[in-house]
């Protein structure tokens, strides 16, 4: 897994690459807390996605809580397996997803 | 979406009551219905769940993929949409949680749907005790590790038609 991020401002873009798992997502959710810090604007790419588990779910749920109370989340670029994750697990209907 | 049926409303009172408390933003998956046993007709809420399997009548394999909902303690005041789906006499509905597709081999790649409709299809006039062995025993030999990756439970239904009630 890859991780890799552009900032503008208060707008964050965090790009995931690989695969999300148990094995990571620790790291990604203690990195991910500090860098929305003062981010109204957080956009996910997930175009070089490959696969996200339920942990790596639980992450994305609890950035679209925080953001939730101060600014939006967007996740952009779901290819195919990706996508079919998200129908499974019902999280089309959780997340903004463009 | 309105509120639907009964399902609904319990998983819906079930969801509202996990969303207290829940500062690590944990969820869960629930797949909850309800077989009437004169009818075949199966009447369920799928909250994240992975898709049912119907083996039909000894003839082929059908998922059955519908609009899912949203996993438990996900978030509050969500509403749950009651499917259907009707059983003919012999059919096997499989049900599965996520450690079996998503059960991981040594060189990376995922056991996935394909193979688990293909072990179903080549199990297809099994018992559902044969079906469930059958694709542990594969789970187990495409992911040859005492520490899995995700825990796996499966059951197999057969309903046999309301004739004998």
């Amino acid at each position: 897994m890859k991780f890799e991020k552009s900032e503008n401002g208060t707008k964050l873009t965090v790009r995931l690459i690989g695969e999300v798992d148990a094995s990571n997502v620790t790291d990604i959710e203690e990195t991910l807390l500090k860098e929305i810090e003062g981010i109204n604007d957080l956009t996910f790419d997930l175009s070089k996605l490959e696969y996200i588990s339920s942990a790596g779910l639980r992450v994305l749920l609890q950035m679209q809580k925080t953001m939730k109370s101060k600014g939006s989340m967007t996740i952009k670029g779901v290819n195919d397996e990706v996508m079919e994750i998200f129908k499974v697990t019902g999280f089309v209907r959780l997340l903004n997803i463009e | 979406m309105e509120r639907g049926g009964p399902l609904s409303s319990i998983i819906y009172d079930v969801n509202n009551v996990l969303c207290r408390d829940n500062g690590a933003d944990l969820f869960i998956t629930v797949w909850l219905g309800i077989l009437d046993l004169k009818t075949g007709v199966v009447e369920y809420v799928n909250a994240g769940h992975e898709y049912p399997v119907i083996s039909v009548r000894g003839e082929k394999v059908e998922v059955i993929e519908k609009d899912n909902c949203p996993p438990l303690a996900a978030m509050e005041d969500t509403e749950f949409n009651t499917e259907k789906l009707q059983l003919r006499s012999g059919d096997d509905l499989f049900l599965y949680t996520d450690g079996v597709p998503e059960a991981k081999a040594s060189d990376g790649s995922r056991f996935g749907m394909k193979k688990l409709v293909e072990i179903l299809g080549n199990n297809i006039n099994k018992s559902p005790e044969e079906l469930v062995t059958s694709v542990k025993r594969e789970v187990d030999i495409f992911q040859p590790t005492n520490d899995p990756f995700d825990d796996v439970t499966i059951m197999s239904v057969v309903w046999k038609g309301g004739k004998q009630l």
